[in-house]
């Protein structure tokens, strides 16, 4: 018996020691904000409660079976109940739950009330099969995959999704909200510090859910400003012939009618909008042969750091792979299967892909740019 | 008392705990999870209640005067398997006879009044399909036409069964169970004739607009 | 037909035969249910694998919920039902043993029917929960998913019939003097189960229906372009699934009730607050269901509401552990492998239990929702709870099925391996969660720090997989090398001990007369009815002898056809309602001709008077 506990015990701390694991981009102890702090204090008050009663419970569980093995063939006192025990154990768990729901109920009102408008940052969050729409109303911005924020500044994202339920979530930030077709959910956030965070997708939203993913990028409000600026300026000029220059012909003719790429522009946000409900609705018309279908915006691409919404770091031999070959690295999208490039009568050929990595890694503002990038 | 006695009984045995027999309290605790069901299908109704996009709506196509007919009918249907229980029981089979078949009679005008509402609905351009109002209202009318047809069928194979001498006042607990089917489905039809016309029939295009902004 | 053979299974009424065929036929498909399980546990074993694409993964998960809740531990606990509850209530059969035999073909057919999905085009992969618009028929084409709505209408079905009989059978058919406060535990909890199955199951039906209506004949109950709510599949499929894990969990926990007492040779501590517990969780049950749905965005006055009724609901599962431990304080145990399930069930249940309490919380659940930290929750209390509870009531009941022992030996190597296996695999899930890995994903990055906890799991999976193997061999073995069982081998406390090992088929000689709780331990050893054992202790009562009994005498029910036919005649509706009506019209017709068949065919024998 005693090898059978020290073996529990060992088996035990190997499973904790495995809890110890380096710390992971999406680990919801490393709080970088208000929401996730408290929610992950609130977790911690509950959990050590939690120990406790483990220790009792179990402690108790291994205490009665030692003490009570059978030694003989007596039959023990033959006890039915004992009325004050009842009460006891009722009444003790009932008033740990209350201590328990008062933190609660504070930080459920903490967390979930959502700031005044006029005085934060207001960003769309749009769900799609399988990336993120991020649209700054007051700012005039669109991007996709790749949320930027000033730090220290309260935020509110609504959230909203244009085909099945997505989840929103920034683990290090603030716990997750569903981005439900129909619904327009509200998120309050707020970054401490500047850094890169990892999101992901966190409601099963059909084949590829696991390939949602975002990135968080955090910046002092100077970079933050800078960045705004970058987005709206248009990119460098590119020498006419240059395997850039040629990529953008091919771009503009095979990508864009799905792909927007000049959200610099004034009124982008606006016509951003009534582009995406155009390519959705062209699509659900014909959902085997469409050549148009909802895509990310790929405006300013070239600074991004992932392709594929946070699947692939963004360096030129991903890029080519992604286009010759989406499915080879995200199956599912919807790329292979409607783009024209695609199509046997207009592939590309592999010079003219090298000519759209290289066109869209160009696409850089055309200022300096002493915004920084944390990679 | 039969504990001695190797034998199953079925059906009415009242030698038990309650005093009801088991088929009747099958049929009540059945009944029971009828109306979660029913009451889930009146619950989506109400939830969706003036949040079609289009119509048409039911101010356009519910129709009062006749539903309130058909809803006279069902009701009377009630009465109806009241006195063919009751005169089974007395053994005036002439009588049960009687109104059982017109119960029979009145379920039929109820359902042959669903089938021309239905089809009225199809040629003025509702179906299930058009809207929320459609959907709702097909399936919650459609699902207690069913279980009204299902009484109809089983009160048809009691009527059978009296015609054939098998259905006797020995017996009237097999009439009495299938009447509380009945009268549960009448009832779940007032719920209904209550809240689907009398009350939601004003309903047109709803106030403020289409209640959600569609994604851009 | 034949009264012999394979026929007189297939034509049975009786309750101890159809409780081992729901028992054989549920235990395949957990087989299929766990080979779907290490499928998944492989891919996921390493980063960024590609061992299944994701198509197959998410029909993989899809199932394995799918499965194991309804086609594994539901009817688990109704073969435990349809065993033990006639003889613990001292009856002869259920109510209606055809309405019985109904539930059992209902279940074979429909699980077939949900099966054949794999064969035609691909298993439904919209999770077990379906969540719309992803499984509209917009996003999900082709036949999938229906399978998966109409299967589990129609297991449904299945379920609903099972507990209105039992309602009935646990109200009127106790033996004389079993007053409801008499009754066994397990029972009990059946009869709360029961009641949880007729009012929850409904619900899950209308959901169904809404779903296949919108697949099938393109109504908008869920179809976000026509203003349908996507929210509003939720809530009913909630308001089904809170009280559904309650149905799964309550019969396991009066099959521990019933354990317990046994080896620790006295009573079961606080019964009528163990009884009291599972009516109030039965019933907070219903008030709970949108603790599903905190980050759905429902605003923070209904998280506030959902967060304190789910709180609330810890305390009376806390009264049943605190029994359970308080009924092996002072007591004599032995531990045999039903019993170190039973206890193992105490431990594993509470550790899931306070997982569960972390994410009763709203905001705590903000972050844990939809990750593996969910996942080790559900799994403690399904598997280290229902589960083991149920490898307990196999070992225990076993020899009172079957007439032999199943080799304790062995019972208590697969207990430990599953003990192993239950943990390697489920608790590092937790930290899995918190470090971010969400749920349902068929690959996550290599960077994550993920692969150590994965890779433990994938281990922990193929040890629960070798312990079932050994069970598997244990029954054979056992079969081959008979340990004879008397009729009361365990020394227990129920009627069902007072009778031969297995019992007659008819049940009882002679209906029992009922005093007490536990009664056929008080009518062993009546001088414990003035309190601590003194004195002599040989037990007082025998195991019924039913030598004498004229078997010419018994009329019990007659083999019945009908409940097959109209459990094929309701799959094959289901089937036609994807492919054509023709079909339909063939399975209704075949419900139609069963009905009446069942309504017209004499009951018993020929020559016995019905009256």
């Amino acid at each position: 018996m005693k090898s059978v506990i020290r073996a529990g015990i060992i088996f035990a701390l190997l499973l904790f020691a495995m809890a110890c694991s380096p710390e992971s981009p999406q680990s919801t102890w490393d709080a970088h904000g208000p929401v996730a702090e408290i929610q992950k204090n609130l977790f911690l008050f509950v959990f050590w409660i939690a120990v406790v009663v483990f220790i009792i419970v179990e402690g108790g569980i291994l205490f009665l079976t030692f003490k009570y093995k059978r030694k003989d063939d007596k039959l023990p006192v033959q006890t039915h109940g004992n009325l004050k025990l009842e009460i006891t154990w009722t009444i003790i768990p009932a008033i740990i739950i209350v201590i328990i729901a008062i933190p609660t109920v504070m930080a459920i009102w903490d967390t979930q009330v959502m700031p005044e408008e006029e005085n934060s940052l207001v960003v769309e969050a749009v769900g799609h099969q399988w990336w993120f729409e991020f649209n700054y109303p007051t700012e005039e911005v669109v991007t996709a995959n790749e949320l930027h924020l000033p730090e220290d500044t309260d935020v509110i994202i609504k959230i909203g999704s244009q085909d099945v339920i997505h989840s929103f979530w920034i683990p290090k930030i603030a716990g997750k909200v569903d981005m439900v077709p129909n619904h327009e959910n509200e998120l309050y956030i707020k970054a401490d510090d500047p850094g890169l965070y990892y999101g992901q997708c966190a409601e099963f939203c059909g084949i590829v859910h696991a390939m949602m993913r975002f990135r968080v990028i955090v910046h002092t409000e100077e970079d933050y400003q800078n960045w705004l600026q970058e987005m709206r300026t248009p990119p460098e000029k590119l020498a006419s012939g240059s395997d850039e220059d040629e990529g953008r012909k091919l771009f503009v003719g095979n990508c864009s009618m799905c792909h927007s790429y000049d959200s610099y522009k004034k009124g982008a946000y606006t016509k951003e909008i009534v582009s995406q409900y155009n390519r959705w609705e062209e699509w659900k018309n014909d959902k085997e042969n469409s050549s148009i279908v909802s895509a990310p915006n790929l405006t300013n691409f070239g600074n991004r750091i992932t392709i594929g919404a946070g699947i692939k770091e963004n360096n030129y031999d991903n890029l080519v792979k992604w286009i010759e070959n989406p499915d080879a690295i995200k199956l599912g999208t919807r790329m292979k299967n409607h783009a024209s490039i695609y199509k046997n009568e207009n592939k590309l050929t592999n010079e003219q892909i090298n000519q759209i990595a290289k066109y869209l890694l160009s696409l850089k503002p055309s200022m300096e740019s002493s915004a920084t990038y944390n990679k | 008392m039969s504990s001695d006695n190797i034998t199953v009984h079925h059906g009415e045995q009242i030698n038990n705990s309650t005093g009801i027999s088991n088929k009747k309290l099958l049929m009540w605790a059945f009944l029971g999870s009828d109306v979660m069901f029913f009451g889930t299908f009146i619950g989506t109704f109400m939830a969706y209640r003036n949040k079609s996009l289009n119509g048409p709506y039911p101010s356009d196509t519910l129709d009062i005067p006749i539903t309130t007919v058909s809803t006279f009918v069902l009701l009377m249907s009630s009465l109806g398997i009241v006195l063919a229980l009751h005169y089974l029981k007395q053994s005036k089979m002439g009588l049960a006879k009687f109104w059982l078949f017109a119960v029979i009679v009145m379920g039929l005008i109820f359902m042959g009044f669903q089938v021309y509402e239905f089809t009225h609905f199809a040629h003025i351009g509702m179906t299930p399909q058009v809207n929320l109002f459609g959907s709702t209202f097909f399936t919650l009318t459609s699902l207690h036409g069913a279980h009204v047809s299902l009484g109809i069928l089983w009160l048809i194979f009691l009527l059978y069964n009296e015609f054939n001498g098998n259905l006797t006042s020995d017996n009237a607990f097999d009439l009495e169970i299938a009447g509380l089917y009945w009268h549960f489905v009448d009832i779940v039809w007032i719920v209904i004739f209550a809240l689907l016309y009398l009350i939601t029939a004003g309903d047109g295009v709803p106030e403020g607009g289409i209640p959600w902004d569609l994604p851009h | 037909m034949g009264h012999y053979g394979i026929w007189s299974w297939v034509g049975t009424v009786d309750h101890k035969k159809i409780g081992i065929m729901y028992g054989i036929v549920s235990f395949f498909w957990f087989i299929i249910g766990g080979i779907e399980a290490l499928l998944i546990r492989v891919q996921l074993s390493h980063a960024e694998t590609n061992i299944i694409d994701p198509e197959l993964y998410n029909q993989l998960f899809t199932m394995h919920g799918t499965t194991m809740v309804f086609l594994v531990v539901m009817p688990l606990s109704a073969a435990f039902f349809n065993w033990l509850v006639p003889l613990q209530i001292g009856a002869r059969d259920v109510a209606f043993p055809r309405l019985n035999a109904l539930s059992l073909w209902i279940f074979i057919f429909g699980s077939i029917l949900m099966n054949i999905s794999w064969f035609t085009g691909g298993a439904p992969n919209g999770g077990w929960f379906g969540y719309p618009p992803n499984s509209t028929i917009n996003f999900n084409p082709g036949n999938g998913i229906t399978y998966w709505v109409l299967g589990l209408n129609v297991l449904g079905v299945a379920s609903i019939a099972a507990g209105l009989n039992f309602i009935v059978t646990i109200i009127n058919m106790r033996a004389p003097g079993m007053s409801m406060m008499k009754m066994p535990v397990f029972t009990w909890m059946t009869f709360i189960t029961s009641i949880l199955i007729v009012l929850a199951i409904p619900i899950l039906g209308v959901a169904g229906i809404q779903m296949t209506a919108d697949r099938v004949y393109g109504t908008n109950f869920f179809n976000s372009e026509a203003g349908g709510d996507p929210v509003f599949w939720q809530h009913i499929f909630w308001l089904f699934g809170h009280p559904e894990v309650y149905i799964l969990i309550l019969p396991a926990m009066g099959i521990v009730s019933e354990i317990l007492p046994t080896f620790a040779r006295k009573p079961l501590f606080g019964y009528s607050f163990i009884i009291f517990s599972g009516a109030g969780i039965g019933f907070m049950g219903w008030f709970v269901w949108s603790h599903h749905m905190f980050t759905v965005g429902l605003g923070p006055a209904a998280n506030t509401a959902f967060t304190i009724s789910t709180m609330f609901i810890a305390v009376p599962t806390g009264v049943k552990i605190f029994n359970w431990m308080a009924t092996l304080w002072g007591g004599s145990i032995r531990f045999t492998t039903a019993m170190l399930f039973s206890i193992g069930f105490i431990a594993m249940f509470t550790i899931g239990g306070l997982s569960g309490v972390t994410h009763a919380v709203s905001p705590s659940d903000a972050q844990q929702q939809d990750t593996y930290y969910i996942v080790a929750h559900f799994h403690y209390v399904l598997f280290g709870g229902a589960i083991f509870a149920i490898f307990g009531g196999l070992f225990f009941w076993w020899p009172k099925f079957f007439g032999y022992f199943l080799n304790e030996k062995l019972g208590k190597i697969i207990f430990i391996l599953m003990m192993i296996g239950l943990n390697l695999q489920f608790a590092p899930m937790h930290w899995l969660g918190m470090d971010g890995m969400p749920r349902r994903i068929y690959t996550y990055a290599d960077n994550m720090g993920w692969e150590l906890s994965n890779m433990a799991a994938t281990l922990g999976g193929f040890t629960i997989a070798l312990a079932v193997a050994l069970f598997i061999y244990n029954v054979i073995y056992s079969m081959r090398n008979k340990n004879l069982a008397s009729g009361d081998p365990w020394d227990g406390r129920t009627l069902e001990w007072s009778i031969s090992s297995p019992p007659p088929h008819y049940n009882f000689a002679k209906i029992p007369e009922v005093s007490h709780v536990d009664d056929w331990w008080y009518k062993k050893y009546p001088s414990l009815l003035e309190g601590s054992p003194k004195g002599d202790l040989t037990p007082k009562a025998e195991v019924e002898d039913t030598s004498k009994v004229n078997e010419a005498d018994i009329h019990l029910p007659d083999l019945s056809y009908y409940p097959v036919l109209i459990g094929i005649g309701l799959s094959l509706a289901a089937l036609g309602v994807m492919y054509t009506y023709a079909l339909v019209t063939i399975g209704l017709i075949l419900v139609i001709w069963g009905c009446i068949g069942w309504s017209t065919e004499p009951v018993n024998e020929p020559n016995e008077k019905h009256h």
